[in-house]
């Protein structure tokens, strides 16, 4: 009965605890020996096992990290690993649980007791006595611990420890170093009784959850590791099996780089569920175990294979976790369908597989209960009426990802797809949503969010009747809207290229929705063919073809027939066909817009629904029910994946391949958003083969304009008509030589031909080329029939709205034919003219009358001979040219050589004209200097001269200021008038010339104004000279009038002067001869027989005489000045003799004499009674110093004491003998002998205080030999002082410092240094 | 020496996309630039074609020789029939380029990270380009010396280029960006702002640019902490408030993403994911 050991097998393998284990080690054994017999082991995970004990047979230790989630086989495959390990000869620990280092001891110790017994018993005793060692080391510890941390005597926490031992508690305090110790131990014990090392297999750690220290369990688990790997190499292993969270944890912390330690042999690191992620793990472990148990060939199908692809589905579901326990449910239902085949005799199909998930037997922690729940509500509707409905509602069940369609088939039980679909579609949205697979309950969701919000208003799409005329022109409003914009780039603010709309419209003809879109477009690749006219028609089946326009667009979106997606391309563009009513993908809705199975299924997921909802979603009356950001943010998103799937739905690679069908060129066109511009960007250039783009770039029209312009700089045909060549072409176009490069290369390129010479030296020649389009227009009115009567004569013509028109047909834009006949009209080669309300474009005949040539030339000879006998000399080289072509044999009848005498003459007359205007010129330009010469001259009239008062007073002053200072002015203002009449004069008679001639114009009349300015400018430049000896003049008055003032400046100072000095018979005398000399200035002054020159040219005879008489004045105050020196110098030195002698010194005002005198005594009085207040100072200071020994100090004997008694009253005596001396200093008493005789007094008392003074210093000398020397303390505190000190800071300080106990103490040390005169005490109050 | 300037190549990505599509015998940078010339294909970088590097860098086109790797033929797929997604991808690859544990490799695309952060942190565009460059320098100034020794490769022009990879986003992030016939753009009236949403992919991007930069294998557990949703948001160029919308979006449109609630919200990345999942 092979099957009774899948059935007997048991899907959960137990883990024991430590203790159970090393209780019971044989139960145990056998136990995982029969679930290894019918466990399968996963691929590839034995070459990991043979790694791990590889090494371990090599003698060096190994590690490992085996995590997963409960079910997927953990215990089993740390089952298989004992297993393996067991039968290398490996003393492999069995899986047991982790939950502290206690447990690794306690398990392995138990385990290894176990094997030796089998093989060395008398080593268990070693064994024993190792681990009764440890365990005393986990004692102490524990003991010690307790006592610290509960505040404990040893004796209690030893008593303590002893309860924790009795129950079985007393390891937790086991250190990995100690542990290690043990399984080193032990590991050369199992070595010595033959077998190859110690493997442990710990399974179910969770990080020793029951310390709640996580950092001090990673600490430990890192000691444990890093123990194991280093010292001596030593076959240990270590295997740890943990869940995916504990896992997490660990890499997460900062202890995350214990994971690559445990990878050790590399590739330990284990995560078991990605193994058991295969898709058809459930069929291998089926086959395995069907080939491990030898199951017959019956046997075998006792598991319908529609049960293993929906277990596959449970294992590969996003949620697999959250809705089936792995592996260990597979098992479960492995055993399930075993049990029912040996009952039944028949396989386990899908519907019994649903029975036991929805009852939850083959499931774990209550997985099962949402779709059951489901299962029951849905059983429940009136509308699952039959049986092979309701086993459509058990296969959805068993289905996470979706029934595939062939699932139902296999199941329908004569039920149709329509009526199947139909019932699914039912179950929308609220039990079903579709996935990628199929229809599936909604609790299979991958995501968490439940039923979508935005679903509930989009069910109200529902019913949707795909037949509605209504969603018809909805569906082309929609991809007027919304697809439009994304398959073309519409111009807007900001950016130069793409479509323009010119006009569309939105019409609802015989149920065909037609929207119409009338446009230009410039393709940002095709700037040489910019504002292509296209018509853009989208429509539903049915839709007229457009009329005929450049190019056109036509998209018919067809809901009725059976048509495929196509794409005809024909030289005018490019017409679409598309089936809006084929499904997007029948089996499966596209990823992208999964989120729609939720309400529809893959078979009505067609282009219609879809840009049904875009149009659904611009109503507003769905917009007003999308409420809230989440929505919001979902319609947004769905809009934008919606409108990505519609346009890889018409614009696939298919539809591409049918293009190709009807252009071959266009296969390396890329299919997608792109694909109607970049085939039109195909199309144009075949389109108008004939057409030369000029409006290419921004501001073309203005570039033409000036084209336009340089060629109307020339007249000769030659040049106009491209035939001969021109130079310097920026400064032609007036442009930078960048901007004209740009415009050949650019806008111009087929209306420039540059040419450079061989050599490449000198100016390119330029060629005003005929554009082609002005080729062929000259061409068609060459050939036309068409004449029309221009000045009597026959022209050949043609209308201008057909020049427009065939300009239309082979691609121009209606204004670049304007310019370009506006340019060819410029050549001189057409012209325009309206006849019968028509305008008309006819060649232009040219023909040149040789006589008036001839005329014209005797005309500018004459000229040029008056110009020369005025002296205007004149030679021009076209005039020679011309003289020498008129000459010519045959150029009568010569139109070309007659238009090169035509321009030469005209270059000559222009040239003579030119000349004539320079002749001009020049004589309005020398004038206008003269005028501005003129102007130069101008005087400025010293402003002394126009100030009527503030000028010295003296006898002569009036007439001199008041008379014959308005003379001097005078001088100076007569000539600036004339200045500015000469100019206004001049500056008329030039503008008059100019007058006569502008009136005229003509060479004769340029030549005569210009005589007649050359003559105006010689009578101007005699005048300047005579205003310029003008001015000399009435300076050289101004110089001598100056003097005058000055002079007079000086007699009232020097008047003055005396005046102050009177009482002085000298002085008066000097002053009397002083006003003689201003009464003969006066007379002088007024003298009218004299000319202005002359009076105030003799000064010097004047000046002489008042110099004379100042200096006798001055020569009288210098001797006065020299008595004071004389009288201040006396008192000085007799002060001089005092100690503090610095007597401030009086300079001499010979104004001011007698106060001079009384300032020299005030301040010898000051230098006196400075010295007696010295003396007072010093005193006083001296007193107080003499009261100590007096009052203050304690030790001072009564002689000493007398002494100083004495010495103050001494000092007392002095002072008041000095204050009486100082009550006699008055300035008024201050002569020679009195100053003598103050000085002897004051010499004298000092003589008497220094005597007292030595007394004084005696005396101290005495008082210092009584004190003792300060004590240590009281010297350490003189040091500390400084001047000026806050008493209390230092104190501070001082105690601080612990220099001082106290501050008594240091008040002690304080008046010690007082007492022996050391220090000086101020104290203020508070 | 690595770039740290951010290559300006996205006006030139359809041609050279284009001619690595239909056109795997061109050997040399001026063949294919002349060919797609010929071809009426844009070209703005004429000289460098630095888009060819960059392709390079992706792993899109072969390190020698200029063809399509496998890689390249499923983003040519995305960029020819999910364009949106593609330009999403697109900023991933920027982004997701350079790893703080390889600090000085892809450095461009350390600087790119940069100028996105900037952004998304201040949500405003800097009035000029020199106020990002400086802020770029003292990012790198806080980094360490691996790229403290750069010379000042960085600059407007890698701002600019940096703009260029944002401003095709859809939904947009540069908004108000006006642009002259010769392509130049003007962002004096331009504006940033955080994105409602981004596709499926760049949010998967941004997980497992999360799990990575953590040091977390595919098929583990990430933890979604605030700290890295935040990170995730930040990489996409979205609100943190559309973190769990995107997430929901994301579980549905890739099977081999999943997530638990263990108290706190994890996520679990099966495998690495691939251009051709997108």
């Amino acid at each position: 009965m092979p099957l009774a050991d899948i059935i007997e097998k048991d899907q959960t393998l137990y883990t024991p605890s430590s203790q159970e284990l090393a209780d019971s080690p044989q139960e145990y054994a056998d136990k995982f020996r029969f679930h290894v017999a019918t466990y399968v082991t996963i691929k590839d995970i034995e070459s990991k096992w043979e790694a791990t004990v590889g090494n371990l047979l090599k003698g060096r230790s190994a590690t490992g990290l085996i995590y997963a989630d409960t079910g997927y086989g953990k215990t089993s495959t740390g089952a298989s690993l004992w297993h393996f390990a067991e039968s290398k000869g490996v003393v492999t620990v069995p899986p047991f649980r982790w939950n502290s280092f206690a447990d690794l001891l306690t398990a392995t110790h138990g385990w290894v007791r176990y094997r030796l017994e089998d093989t060395r018993p008398d080593l268990i005793p070693n064994l024993e006595e190792k681990y009764r060692k440890v365990i005393a080391i986990g004692e102490k510890v524990l003991a010690q611990r307790m006592s610290h941390e509960k505040h404990l005597s040893i004796a209690q926490a030893q008593e303590a420890t002893e309860f924790f031992k009795s129950a079985g508690r007393l390891k937790e305090e086991l250190s990995p170093r100690d542990l290690l110790d043990y399984l080193r131990f032990a590991t050369q014990l199992v070595l010595d009784s033959g077998y190859r090392g110690i493997l442990i297999l710990p399974d179910e750690f969770q990080l020793f959850k029951d310390n709640l220290d996580i950092t001090q369990n990673l600490s430990n688990l890192k000691d444990f590791i890093f123990e194991l790997q280093g010292g001596e190499a030593c076959p240990i292993g270590c295997v740890v099996f943990t869940y995916n969270e504990t896992f997490a944890s660990i890499k997460e912390s900062e202890y995350n780089y214990l994971l690559a330690r445990f990878a050790e042999p590399s590739g330990n690191l284990i995560n078991l569920e990605s193994l058991y992620g295969e898709t058809d793990f459930a069929k291998y472990l089926w086959e395995k175990l069907s080939d491990l148990r030898h199951l017959s060939a019956a046997e075998s199908t006792a598991i319908d294979n529609d049960v293993l692809e929906s277990l596959g589905q449970f294992l590969r579901h996003t949620r697999s976790r959250s809705l089936f326990s792995g592996p260990r449910s597979v098992v479960q239902t492995f055993r399930q369908a075993a049990r029912y085949y040996a009952e039944n005799n028949s396989p386990y199909s899908l519907l019994d597989f649903c029975k036991d998930y929805l009852e939850g037997t083959i499931t774990y922690s209550g997985q099962h209960t949402d779709a059951a729940n489901l299962h029951t509500q849905i059983m429940e509707l009136p509308n699952v009426d039959t049986l092979a409905k309701r086993d459509i509602v058990k296969l959805l069940c068993v289905h996470p990802m979706g029934v595939p369609m062939e699932v139902f088939q296999r199941y329908a039980d004569g039920l149709p797809d329509a009526d199947r679909l139909a019932f699914t579609d039912n179950l929308l949205p609220e039990y079903v949503t579709n996935l990628e697979t199929g229809p599936a309950l909604v609790c299979y969701r991958p995501d968490l969010s439940g039923i979508d919000k935005l679903n509930e208003i989009l069910k109200r799409l529902k019913p949707f009747n795909p037949g509605s005329s209504g969603l018809h022109q909805g569906a082309v409003r929609a991809f007027q809207k919304h697809l439009l914009p994304e398959i073309f780039k519409f111009r807007t603010q900001g950016t130069p290229l793409g479509l323009t709309r010119i006009r569309e419209h939105e019409d609802s003809l015989d149920s065909n929705s037609i929207y119409l879109l009338e446009s230009t477009v410039t393709l940002p690749t095709l700037p040489n063919y910019p504002n292509r006219t296209l018509t853009v028609h989208i429509g539903t089946e049915g839709m007229s073809s457009p009329a005929h326009t450049q190019l056109s667009v036509q998209l018919i979106l067809d809901a009725i027939g059976e048509v495929k997606n196509t794409c005809h391309v024909t030289k005018h563009g490019l017409k679409f066909q598309f089936n809006i009513q084929r499904p997007i993908d029948s089996q499966r809705i596209p990823k992208e817009i999964m989120r729609l199975g939720d309400l529809f299924s893959p078979k009505s997921v067609t282009p219609l629904l879809l840009l049904s909802i875009l149009d659904f979603f611009d109503k507003e009356s769905t917009t007003s029910r999308v409420k809230g950001a989440e929505q919001e943010i979902q319609a947004e998103s769905l809009t934008t994946d919606i409108k990505g799937e519609l346009i890889r739905y018409f614009f696939s690679r298919e539809v591409k391949e049918s293009a190709v069908s009807s252009a071959a060129d266009l296969a390396t066109v890329p299919a997608g958003r792109g694909f109607i511009e970049d085939v039109l960007k195909n199309l144009i250039p075949k389109r108008f083969p004939h057409y030369h783009a000029v409006a290419t770039a921004k501001g073309w029209e203005n570039q033409l304009g000036k084209y336009r312009d340089a060629l109307g700089k020339f007249s000769t045909l030659g040049i106009r008509r491209g035939k001969t060549p021109t130079k310097d072409g920026p400064k032609l176009f007036n442009m930078g030589q960048v901007a004209f490069d740009n415009l050949i290369s650019g806008v111009a390129r087929d209306l420039l031909k540059v040419e450079q010479d061989s050599n490449r030296r000198g100016e390119p020649n330029i060629y005003f080329v005929l554009h082609p389009f002005e080729e062929l227009v000259l061409e068609r009115l060459e050939n036309s029939d068409d004449t029309l009567t221009v000045d009597g004569k026959p022209a050949n013509s043609i209308q201008l709205p057909k020049v427009y028109e065939k300009a239309k047909q082979i691609g121009y834009l209606d204004e670049e034919v304007e310019r370009l006949m506006e340019i060819l009209k410029a050549r001189g080669m057409v012209d325009i003219k309206r006849d019968g309300g028509i305008d008309y474009l006819y060649l232009v005949e040219t023909s040149i009358n040789f006589a008036e040539l001839q005329a014209k030339l005797a005309n500018l000879e004459e000229i040029v001979a008056l110009a020369n006998s005025k002296g205007f000399q004149y030679q021009c080289d076209n005039l020679s040219t011309a003289q020498g072509l008129v000459v010519t044999l045959g150029i009568q009848n010569d139109e070309v050589m007659k238009d090169t005498l035509r321009q030469e003459l005209n270059s000559a007359d222009t040239n003579l004209k030119n000349e004539c205007a320079k002749w001009i010129g020049k004589g309005q330009n020398d004038l206008k200097q003269k005028i501005h010469e003129l102007g130069t001259l101008h005087c400025e009239v010293p402003a002394i001269l126009k100030q009527p008062t503030g000028h010295p007073l003296t006898e002569f002053s009036h007439i001199l200021f008041q008379s014959i200072r308005p003379d001097v002015e005078t001088a100076y203002t007569k000539i600036n008038e004339h200045i500015q009449k000469m100019q206004t004069q001049v500056n008329d008679a030039c503008n008059k010339e100019i007058r006569v001639y502008q009136a005229d114009m003509t060479p004769k009349s340029a030549i005569e104004t210009a005589e007649r300015l050359r003559t105006a400018w010689t009578q101007t430049d005699e005048k300047i000279n005579q205003i310029r000896q003008d001015g000399k003049n009435a300076e050289q008055l101004f110089s001598y009038f100056e003097r005058w003032r000055v002079l007079a400046g000086q007699v009232e100072r020097e008047i003055q002067l005396m005046t102050e000095s009177k009482e002085d018979a000298a002085v008066q005398n000097l002053i009397e001869r002083f006003n003689d000399v201003q009464r003969n200035i006066r007379q002088h002054l007024a003298d009218n027989r004299l000319s202005l020159n002359e009076v105030l040219g003799n000064h010097e005879h004047f000046k002489k005489q008042i110099e004379s008489i100042n200096a006798e004045f001055h020569q009288l105050l210098t001797q006065k000045e020299d008595t004071f020196i004389a009288y201040q110098s006396k008192i000085e030195e007799q002060l001089q003799r005092l100690p503090d002698n610095s007597l401030q010194l009086v300079d001499f005002n010979p104004i001011d004499a007698d106060g001079c005198y009384r300032r020299v005594r005030e301040n010898a009085v000051t230098v006196l009674e400075r010295v007696v207040d010295g003396v007072r100072k010093e005193s006083e200071m001296r007193k107080r110093e003499l009261l100590k020994p007096i009052e203050v100090f304690t030790v001072v004997p009564e002689s000493l004491k007398n002494e100083a008694e004495q010495l103050y009253e001494d000092i007392e005596e002095l002072v008041n003998e000095f204050q009486d001396i100082r009550h006699s200093f008055t300035p008024e008493a201050v002569n020679h002998e009195k100053l003598s005789e103050w000085v002897e007094q004051l010499l004298s008392k000092l003589e008497t205080g220094r005597n007292i003074s030595d007394r004084r210093k005696q005396l101290e000398r005495k008082l210092d030999t009584l004190v003792p020397n300060p004590s240590e303390k009281a010297q350490m505190l003189q040091e500390a002082l400084k001047d000026q000190i806050d008493f209390t800071e230092l104190i501070v300080q001082l105690l601080s410092e612990d220099v001082f106990h106290s501050t008594k103490e240091i008040l002690e040390c304080l008046e010690e240094l007082y007492q022996a005169n050391l220090v000086n005490l101020i104290v203020h109050k508070k | 020496m690595a770039r740290i300037h951010i290559l300006r190549g996205f006006s030139d990505l359809d041609g050279a996309l284009w001619v690595l599509k239909y056109h795997p015998e061109l050997r040399t940078r001026s063949e294919i630039v002349a060919t797609i010339l010929e071809n009426g294909l844009i070209v703005s970088d004429r000289t460098r074609f630095e888009i060819l590097q960059l392709l390079q860098e992706w792993g899109i086109a072969e390190s020698k020789g200029y063809q399509l790797t496998l890689k390249g033929k499923h983003f040519y797929f995305l960029w020819e029939m999910k364009p949106e997604i593609a330009i999403d991808v697109l900023h991933g690859l920027q982004y997701n380029l350079w790893s703080k544990h390889v600090p000085h490799q892809n450095q461009a695309s350390w600087a790119y990270q940069r100028v996105c952060d900037y952004l998304w942190e201040y949500q405003i565009l800097p009035e000029s380009e020199d106020d990002l460059t400086a802020y770029v320098y003292e990012m790198r100034e806080e980094l360490d010396e691996n790229l403290g020794n750069i010379a000042n490769a960085f600059s407007r022009k890698s701002v600019n280029g940096a703009y260029d990879w944002l401003l095709p986003l859809k939904p947009p992030v540069l908004k108000d960006v006006s642009e002259t016939s010769t392509g130049r753009r003007n962002f004096r009236k331009a504006s940033f702002t955080r994105r409602t949403h981004c596709s499926p992919a760049l949010f998967l991007m941004g997980l497992s640019w999360v799990s990575r930069e953590s040091k977390i294998g595919f098929g583990e557990l990430v933890e979604m902490t605030d700290e890295r949703k935040i990170d995730v948001c930040r990489f996409c160029l979205i609100e943190p408030s559309s973190f769990d919308i995107m997430l929901n979006r994301t579980l549905t449109r890739f099977d081999f993403l999943s997530m638990q609630r263990i108290g706190r919200l994890f996520v679990i990345i099966q495998r690495e994911p691939q251009i051709a999942d997108f």
